[in-house]
């Protein structure tokens, strides 16, 4: 089986400067599978994420390869992207806040990707909406379609932020930190939601997290990446029992907090791993 | 306080409007109509403001002259933001050289004051109202493209635009449907300055000549008239320059109002 989603050698750098901030990452990703992607705040998951929608910003100098169901995406112009996105691959935010449009009611920003890809008639299309926002979890799915993003939850936005990414069956859904803005009640039930969801459309998943207890709930297999470089990669177990790389290991002992002794201090991940100063 | 600046403005803007619309189907004399007999009248019994140096009613001329401020304030506001807010929003979203080339356009734009432009406009074409249209609108150009393309910068950081794009929306689409929609607030905040600064300029290029000719009546040539009596009959220049006035601060309150009640984080673009 070809992976869904190949990344070769992928370097991202940003503006005159040339900084780079993703140093020739590689890794694949197979159909149906998810895949978590884990590092610190800054370490280059969000750049990642948006090289392979092909939607970072103009001062962004992207070099390598991504390649989504064997076709190569990089260089690819954004009016032949912009067809795939949201229809083959799709993206969840971490901010619920701020994903949704708050201007427009939110049922007509998840039609808004419906008719994007599919010509369907107005009525379809908000019948289809309503269908999906019920799948997510919402209650009174009418009303919530005709609520403006301010009047509802942060846990309601980012159910509706999940039906707009799956209302097309993409193959691909990368989430970037969907939890991370939510309390931890719902940040459980948007996780299982998303377990769900990702099963019954049968998407591959790239889940991007700081948090591997998160990531170890939804993924079988795990990248960690560290200042823009992957340092470690392999299962769930592998990553847990035989982690190579010190700061995994910081990254294992901070997730098994249950494994502390009352009255210990807490890990944390430098008492594994000292970044070097750099001159 | 600051809620009663907001109401304020909207009162004067509204008495301005109000007066524009009244003088379409009524006004106490006929504002063109010249009557030796009655000059200089003080305000009283019939003349509610006096008459003019010709004997024309001063309520009258003011009126009318409230119907070009605000076609003028209009048109030029129109104007400048048809081609000020594609050009900042262009510059906004797309940033690198597209926002390097409407920033120097806009720059130079700048550097030809709307009285400058009007010279040249009446000199080419003859003075007229839509000059004066024409002229304050390139000139306020500018000031739409730079607010446009700061708020636009500001909207592009969150992350429903990132969304909207991430769904196969086009960016011509996305700056349709989610950028203006989300930056009409500030705009709206620019549209009610611009009118203010459309108003001086239009009451300045009629007192020069440069706008509307004789004998429509305008602020800016009552201002003119006035001139004449400014020792013996000051008070004709009080109507007309409180009319610029109060309108001018109206637009400003109505403005600052509105900026008030922005998006924290779009208030600085206004
Ligand atoms: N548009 C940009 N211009 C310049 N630098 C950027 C841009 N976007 C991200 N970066 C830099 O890239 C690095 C990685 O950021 P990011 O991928 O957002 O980290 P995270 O792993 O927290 O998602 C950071 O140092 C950040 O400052
Ligand atoms: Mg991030």
């Amino acid at each position: 089986m070809s992976p869904l989603l190949e990344v070769t050698d992928l370097r991202v750098a940003f503006g005159r400067s040339h900084r780079e901030v993703v140093h020739g990452i590689s890794f694949a990703l197979e159909p149906g599978e998810r895949l978590g992607l884990i590092g610190e705040s800054g370490s280059g998951k969000t750049v990642t994420a948006l090289a392979v929608m092909g939607l970072l910003a103009e001062n962004a100098y992207v070099s390598g390869s991504v390649r989504v169901g064997g076709r190569e995406l990089v260089g690819l112009r954004d009016r032949d992207l912009a067809p795939l996105r949201g229809q083959a691959m799709s993206m969840v935010f971490q901010e619920p806040m701020t994903a949704l449009d708050p201007t427009m009611p939110v049922g007509r920003q998840v039609a808004e990707v419906l008719l994007l890809h599919q010509h369907l008639g107005h009525g379809v299309a908000r019948g289809r909406v309503i269908e999906v926002l019920a799948e997510v979890g919402l209650e009174d799915p009418e009303r919530v379609a005709d609520a403006y993003p301010h009047a509802l939850s942060g846990g309601q936005r980012q159910r509706v932020v999940v039906a707009m990414a799956l209302i097309n069956r993409p193959d691909l859904v990368i989430c970037d930190e969907p939890t991370t803005a939510l309390d931890v009640t719902v940040q459980a039930k948007v996780l299982n939601l998303l377990d769900a969801e990702l099963d019954a459309v049968g998407a591959s998943c790239l889940f991007i997290s700081h948090d591997l207890a998160v990531v170890s709930q939804l993924c079988e297999r795990v990248l960690v990446m560290l200042d823009g470089d992957i340092v470690e990669q392999g299962s769930l177990a592998q990553i847990f029992n035989s982690a190579t790389h010190p700061y995994t290991r910081g990254l294992v002992a901070t997730a098994r907090l249950d494994a502390v002794e009352p009255g210990e201090r807490l890990p944390t991940v430098e008492d594994y791993y000292q970044r070097q100063v750099r001159r | 306080m600051r809620r009663a600046g907001l109401w304020i403005g909207v009162v004067l803007v509204a008495a301005v409007i109000l007066a524009a619309l009244v003088s379409l189907v009524w006004t106490p004399y006929n504002p063109l109509q010249v009557q030796p007999t009655q000059t200089l009248r003080p305000a009283g019994w019939p003349h509610l403001l006096g008459t003019d140096g010709f004997g024309i009613d001063i309520l009258s001329r003011l009126l009318v002259g409230a119907r070009t401020t605000v076609y003028v304030g209009v048109a030029a506001v129109s104007l400048a933001a048809l081609g000020g807010v594609p050009l900042g929003v262009l510059a906004g979203m797309r940033g690198g050289w597209v926002s390097e080339i409407v920033l120097r356009v806009s720059d130079i734009l700048y550097a030809f004051p709307a009285l400058l432009l009007a010279i040249l406009l009446a000199a080419a074409v003859g003075a007229s109202t839509g000059t004066a249209m024409v002229a304050i609108g390139i000139a306020s150009i500018p000031a739409f493209a730079r607010v446009a393309r700061a708020a636009t910068l500001i909207v592009m950081t969150q992350d429903y635009i990132l969304a909207a794009r991430a769904s196969g929306t086009s960016r011509w689409t996305t700056s349709v449907r989610h950028v203006l929609p989300n930056i009409a607030a500030v705009l709206g905040v620019q549209a009610s300055v611009s009118f203010g600064i459309a108003i001086l300029a239009e009451a300045a290029l009629s007192y020069l000549g440069l706008a509307t000719p004789p004998p429509t009546p305008t602020w800016g040539r009552m201002l003119h008239d006035a001139q004449t009596y400014i020792f013996t009959s000051p008070v004709q220049a009080l109507w007309p320059g409180l009319a610029i006035a109060l309108s001018v601060l109206g637009l400003n309150l109505l403005g600052d109002g509105l900026r008030d009640h922005l998006d924290p984080r779009l208030r600085e673009a206004a």
